[in-house]
């Protein structure tokens, strides 16, 4: 029996397949991914503390409709479009002014065993890119969904995801020569 | 930097620079999620259970406050209306017995009367 909406919020769902009951857990959902999740809001929103709140959103928002879910279907590209609408919601209400944040606080955390010019090469094209372009940037580059799933999430047809992917990597590979 | 850029390059460099959730916004969610979860788990356990009586108080409920609303409503005294308002004597013949009373109705209406 389908539960109406206001009993929305179940740690647990049980399903039925092949006639026999299972029980499927949120966190065993949640749990791999959240890390994920929290760095793909952390970069979206140029590392700001508004993070935080997103993901908080983000999680709550899930759990409400874990029951919505379609368990055949993948679960991360399920709460990353959950993410991304929580996302959008953020970069609407807030003046667009506050959006640049502190990349050179994050240029500070660079390791130094890594490669600082790439690093800031890759990160300062990010923030170039536009709100929406940034974020497909970051779904295949960071969180390693392919164009499918990218499509799937933000609702673009793959050939403007793909458009938006060879745009980035252009303004990376300007932004190399720019440094030399 | 001259050589060419490949997807791995940028893919690495991002995600090397991956932060952990911090441990009080873990633990914010965590419990969100579980207070969410009892309040839910609390009505869920009621419309499960096994007991099918169970499952319909609120039905039972809703019908009998429908049906004591209506008793309450059919015994209500509604005051009695009153057909004249006014009375008042206009003129008076003692001695005939006779009295020009005027009358006002409460729910009197002037009409012209259709040919």
């Amino acid at each position: 029996m389908t539960l109406p909406l206001f009993f929305a919020g179940e740690r647990e769902i049980t399903e039925k397949y092949n006639n026999k009951e299972v029980i499927i857990s949120f966190d065993e959902f949640f749990i791999p991914e959240k890390k994920a999740l929290y760095n793909f809001i952390l970069k979206s929103v140029s590392f700001s503390e508004d993070a935080n709140d997103i993901y908080q959103d983000t999680a709550l928002r899930a759990f409400k409709y874990f029951r919505k879910f379609d368990t055949l279907k993948r679960f991360k590209p399920w709460i990353f479009s959950i993410a991304l609408n929580e996302i959008r919601k953020h970069f609407k209400n807030k003046i667009q002014s506050s959006d640049v944040h502190s990349i050179e606080n994050l240029f500070e955390q660079i390791p130094d065993t890594q490669n600082r010019e790439l690093t800031e090469a890759v990160y300062s094209a990010a923030y170039s890119l536009k709100i929406n372009e940034r974020e497909i940037f970051f779904l295949f580059y960071d969180s390693g969904f392919n164009i499918s799933e990218i499509s799937e999430i933000t609702g673009k047809n793959q050939g403007n995801v793909k458009v938006i992917l060879s745009n980035a990597r252009k303004r990376v590979k300007s932004f190399l020569r720019s440094k030399k | 930097m001259s050589k060419k850029i490949k997807d791995e390059d940028i893919r690495d460099v991002l995600n090397s620079m991956n932060f952990d959730i911090p441990l009080e916004i873990d633990k914010k969610v965590n419990e969100i999620i579980y207070s969410e979860s009892i309040q839910a788990g609390f009505l869920r356990r009621i419309f499960r259970t096994s007991n099918p009586i169970i499952k319909w108080i609120p039905a039972f409920a809703s019908i009998i406050l429908i049906i004591t609303l209506g008793l309450i409503q059919s015994n209500r005294n509604v005051p009695e209306r009153k057909l004249l308002s006014e009375i008042n004597i206009e003129y008076e013949l003692k001695d005939k017995n006779i009295k020009i009373i005027w009358v006002k109705k409460e729910n009197f209406l002037l009409r012209r009367l259709k040919k």
